[in-house]
């Protein structure tokens, strides 16, 4: 399918267009597949998250308001996706603590780590550290340093994608990385 | 001390620069169809006829007939009890042999 502006895409997609929704997927699957993996780091969340993204933007096209841009909605849904599943994650957790033989064991997330094999060894075991360290921070703050930092997002679209204001962000964000100094400690002084 | 944590920190998160952004695999589109599809069939369903609207359904007879039936059976005690007496009574009456 050709490239199609925003307002033809929307369009097309509110029509109810194949083509159109099979275009929005692979414009977008990639970006969003980074963010939300960087968030939940769990490649099998990660894929569930996303499917569930794209069918609530499929079946939600047409109560887009436009109020912002189509790809800020689009991040919007992918992160409260994925908010659901840390927080569907902490209460099985947390039944899991209290009841053992109700629930298997989930697999640890350091099992998926994602990193890429293009950066050096030491550097690798830095990033894994530091990944470790962003997977025991609170669910929003972990949204909000990732998006920013590790994704390299802009506040302002931070704030768009977060739906709160900039101070809650910087505010988030800087809450993140104390919280990431004092984990990371242990790791300094080795 | 304070200074040098903050430095390395913005140290690690340099690393994550040269991270190369992960990529989702090339049949996602094919599993998300396949999901969607999955997804539609189950919404097809006649709103009466979901699995969990039939359970629910079920639960609510099964715990109304209990309810009734409790309530059967404390009255159908009680009424025995009475009838019980009554027919002792009766009988009682039954078998006294009249004085003449």
């Amino acid at each position: 399918m050709e490239t199609l502006n925003e307002q033809e895409l929307i369009l097309k997609l509110r029509q109810g267009s194949e083509p159109a929704f099979a275009f929005l997927v692979n414009t977008y699957k990639n970006r969003l597949y980074s963010a939300v993996l960087n968030i939940l780091q769990d490649k099998d969340d990660t894929e569930d998250a996303l499917q569930e993204t794209f069918i609530q933007v499929h079946e939600s096209i047409a109560m887009f308001r436009e109020d912002a841009t189509l790809s800020t909605w689009i991040y919007r849904i992918a992160v409260r996706k994925a908010l659901e599943k840390l927080r569907r994650r902490k209460t099985r957790q947390r039944i899991q603590s209290i009841i053992p033989w109700w629930m298997p064991k989930e697999k640890s997330s350091d099992a998926n780590l994602h990193l890429n094999e293009g950066i050096e060894v030491e550097q690798k075991e830095q990033a894994e550290a530091l990944f470790k360290a962003i997977n025991l921070l609170p669910a929003k703050q972990k949204i909000a340093f990732t998006l920013i930092q590790v994704h390299g997002m802009k506040y302002e679209e931070a704030c768009d994608v977060m739906q709160m204001g900039v101070k809650a962000i910087e505010s988030l964000n800087s809450r993140a990385k104390e919280n990431l100094r004092k984990k990371l400690a242990v790791y300094y002084k080795k | 001390m304070q200074k040098n944590d903050h430095q390395l920190l913005e140290d690690y998160i340099k690393i994550l620069a040269n991270l190369n952004e992960v990529e989702a695999d090339d049949y996602f589109y094919t599993r998300l169809k396949a999901n969607m599809e999955r997804t539609s069939e189950k919404s097809g369903w006649v709103f009466f006829l979901k699995p969990s609207v039939m359970i629910g359904s079920l639960c609510l007879v099964l715990l109304v007939n209990g309810i009734f039936l409790k309530e059967k059976l404390k009255t159908t005690n009680n009424n025995s009890n009475t009838t019980t007496i009554q027919a002792f009574a009766f009988s009682y009456d039954q078998y006294t042999i009249p004085s003449y």
